[in-house]
């Protein structure tokens, strides 16, 4: 084949096509000769040098014309006309722009762990993005293992989806401009070969993090708390029953009725007293949270509670869903004698969770008797729920790994809340007995998301080399971006570099981030 | 008041202590007088008998909380129609037998009318209990008080045990005769039988 740029319908003179890695079609341009109302369709734009090296983009879409004025019968540009067309070209990338995904995965159980009905691994999920961009093909082979990044899509662009989770475990989506998709991990790939063309000019990238932070979900407890008896008053302020204003001697009030009281503070005594419990304290009466290693001085420090423990199992459907918190304890059961329920029985009547001060609230009063009167005292009672714990800075405890790398730069945060920790205490009556706790499976998935992103930023050095004539150079996760270029009366060129794009007409990596991140309507994170 | 009405205190009532003591669980109650408050019918009540010598056919049981002494002092009761515990003052009861309410205490008697024993013997707060149902008093052994009774009018039955043994010092009054007229009959043995709200002699002693 002679040189040339070729497309169906048009005799360019010259082309020039600078591909950069990612979702955005790379953008070429063809200058020819204008012609009105043109017959083009989508093609395949060849750039050929004319001694054997050449490269093919399919699928290519003639975009819109520039017209500018052309310099006749010059050596440069040979236009026979005075005006010259520069139409630009959008690669196989063009049909991005379209489709839908929805679909919701790595959904976390109440334990931190992946619920296994969606379990997806960054290929899988990858693939999937991949399907429904009509894709084929494609590699998906060298992404990261260990790692499953939450996504809910709804009716999300999949090429937006692919590349939103490409950034998240640190890789890169190359040969969308070939039709054929391979994603490398960041950092991984070829150095460029040193060009005849000018000696090598190696640029170490600065913008290096001295740290990288993944910061995961707040840690959630779960906690065996001792119930203590409130009464409120008439202007809804809670009080112990023996600092209630309206202190009758409880033990021979009628829980039903409470006789000695009248009106509106008769009202509020059958609203709460006997029936409204509050979270006062670990099982044990103390406030330390069991395998929370900050201090907590007061009980509001874990509130609001949660109506879950961090266990889960199957429903009917073989779904999983999160077991109820519950309450047990020991109290009068409304049997025939005085005796109450064995110790640490659960309570199996109605009851609701004030969540966001620790209350529990009875359909019914439960008290206790005093078995040697049947003197009315109160039970002993617990609710074992799960919550998470507001440190002193008010800051929520969380997981969080980090991982020094020592560059120039501050931390680089990893925003991961899907990772979570759950500690579980085990108590026997009032005794701990010790924790379960899953947050070293939290912390194996964040220590991978970190040597991910350390990966990425090692060795990071901008590599600029331009070769004479067409070498089909294919992007990876090191080499960022190469441009053909060569016509009549135009040397034939490629260019191409590492970690850094070199064409200042392209937008840049940030750029493009920063308009996916529009697109998918979110604030920058990684 | 909704748990008022809550399945479980359907079959309770309300009770009021009128005695200026503590009601112990499970004891008998005397219902003195019943009114309606906040919607709900509360009974007056007392030990049995305690200020009066009237023999009466039902009573109330305490239910297991301790009545408080003050005269606002409330609890809930049942006229345990359904076995239950009920307090009993001494010995063994046993099934099948019948005690009943004495005056002046809140346990109740042997020989005595009105509770069927069903075993289940304990001790609760101190005080013996028992497994009981109120069965119902229709029918009670006495004798005769007045020396003459025509037919027609109404005499005065001191009530005596089951057991024919013991004046239990409860009469019933007002007890009417519709057979013949009687006379020199004071201290006659009898039967009397509760017809509807009144009672009548359903035989007595000749000589």
């Amino acid at each position: 084949m002679s040189a040339g740029a070729y497309f169906p319908g048009l005799t360019p003179l010259y082309g020039e096509f600078s591909i950069a890695r990612g979702i955005t079609p790379a953008v070429g341009t063809l200058v020819c000769a204008p012609v009105d109302r043109p017959s083009l369709g989508v093609g395949t734009l060849r750039i050929d040098d004319g001694n054997g090296g050449g490269v093919n983009f399919p699928d290519c879409l003639p975009y819109v014309p520039f017209l500018r004025q052309a310099f006749p019968n010059t050596k440069r540009v040979p236009f026979k006309t005075q005006h010259r067309w520069d139409l630009t070209v959008l690669d196989h990338r063009w049909r991005w722009a379209f489709g839908a995904i929805s679909g919701e995965y790595n959904k976390r159980l109440a334990d931190g762990s992946v619920d296994s009905n969606v379990q997806k691994t960054a290929a899988q999920l990858a693939n999937l993005c991949l399907d429904a961009m009509g894709e084929t093909g494609y590699d998906t082979s060298a992404m990261p293992g260990g790692v499953y990044p939450y996504v809910n899509w709804q009716n999300t662009n999949p090429a937006l989806a692919l590349w939103e989770l490409c950034e998240r475990v640190a890789c890169e989506i190359t040969g969308g401009e070939f039709a054929q998709v391979r994603i490398y991990r960041r950092g991984v790939g070829s150095d460029l070969v040193p060009g005849p063309l000018h000696a090598p000019y190696r640029f170490p990238l600065a913008s290096k993090p001295n740290k990288i932070i993944a910061r995961g979900g707040p840690t959630v407890f779960q906690s065996k708390f001792k119930l203590t008896a409130i009464a409120l008053e008439t202007d809804g302020t809670q009080k112990t029953l023996n600092n209630a204003t309206y202190n009758p001697t409880w033990s021979t009030q009628s829980p039903i009725s409470f006789p000695s009281l009248s009106g509106v503070t008769q009202q509020v005594a059958l609203f709460s007293v006997w029936k409204m419990y509050r979270a006062s304290a670990m099982a044990d009466g103390s406030l330390s949270v069991p395998g929370c290693s900050d201090p907590v001085s007061g009980i509001d420090q874990c509130f609001p509670l949660f109506n879950t423990q961090v266990a889960s199992a199957k429903d009917v459907d073989g779904a999983n869903w999160s077991l109820p918190a519950y309450v047990q304890g020991k109290w009068w059961p409304r049997g025939d004698n005085l005796a109450d329920t064995d110790t640490d029985t659960i309570y199996t009547g109605g009851w609701q969770l004030l969540a966001d001060r620790g209350v529990v609230d009875f359909d019914n009063p439960v008290w206790s008797f005093v078995a040697s009167s049947g003197a009315i005292q109160e039970p002993t009672l617990f609710l074992v729920a799960s919550h998470h714990v507001i440190k002193i800075d008010n800051s929520l405890v969380r997981l969080e790994r980090s991982q020094t790398i020592g560059g120039n730069g501050g931390d680089f945060i990893l925003q991961r809340p899907e990772l979570f920790g759950a500690i579980r205490a085990n108590w026997s009556g009032t005794s701990l007995s010790g924790t379960t706790s899953s947050l070293s499976q939290a912390q194996a998935e964040a220590d991978q998301y970190l040597a991910l992103f350390a990966a990425s930023f090692s060795a990071a050095e901008m590599d600029d080399q331009e070769y004479p004539g067409i070498r089909s150079i294919q992007t990876d996760g090191k080499i960022a971006q190469v441009k053909y270029s060569g016509g009549v009366n135009r040397p034939f060129r490629t260019r191409a570099s590492t970690y850094a794009e070199f064409d200042l007409y392209s937008p840049a990596k940030p750029e493009l981030r920063r308009r996916n991140l529009v697109e998918l309507g979110k604030e920058a994170s990684v | 008041m909704d748990d008022l009405r809550a399945a479980f205190f359907r079959t309770k009532v309300r009770v009021k202590n009128s005695t200026g003591a503590v009601i112990p669980p499970y004891a008998v109650l005397r219902v003195v007088s019943v009114a309606i408050a906040n919607g709900e019918l509360v009974y007056t009540v007392a030990k049995p008998n305690s200020a009066s010598t009237d023999f009466l056919w039902d009573y109330l049981v305490n239910g297991p909380m301790q009545i408080g002494a003050a005269s606002t002092a409330e609890g809930w009761a049942t006229a345990l129609s359904e076995p239950g515990y009920v307090q009993y003052d001494s010995g063994s009861p046993a099934l099948g037998q019948v005690w009943g309410p004495k005056h002046g205490q809140w346990g109740i008697a042997s020989n005595y009318y009105g509770f069927q024993i069903l075993g289940g013997g304990s001790a609760i707060a101190g005080n013996n209990v028992i497994v009981a149902r109120q069965v119902g008093v229709h029918y009670v052994l006495g004798k005769i008080d007045d020396s003459t009774v025509n037919k027609g009018s109404t005499c005065t039955v001191s009530v005596w045990d089951q057991g024919r043994s013991a004046d239990t010092t409860m009469n019933i009054t007002s007890v009417m005769n519709n057979a013949v007229n009687l006379t020199s009959i004071n201290g006659k043995k009898c039967g009397v039988c509760r017809a509807g709200s009144a009672a009548e002699l359903c035989w007595v002693e000749c000589s």
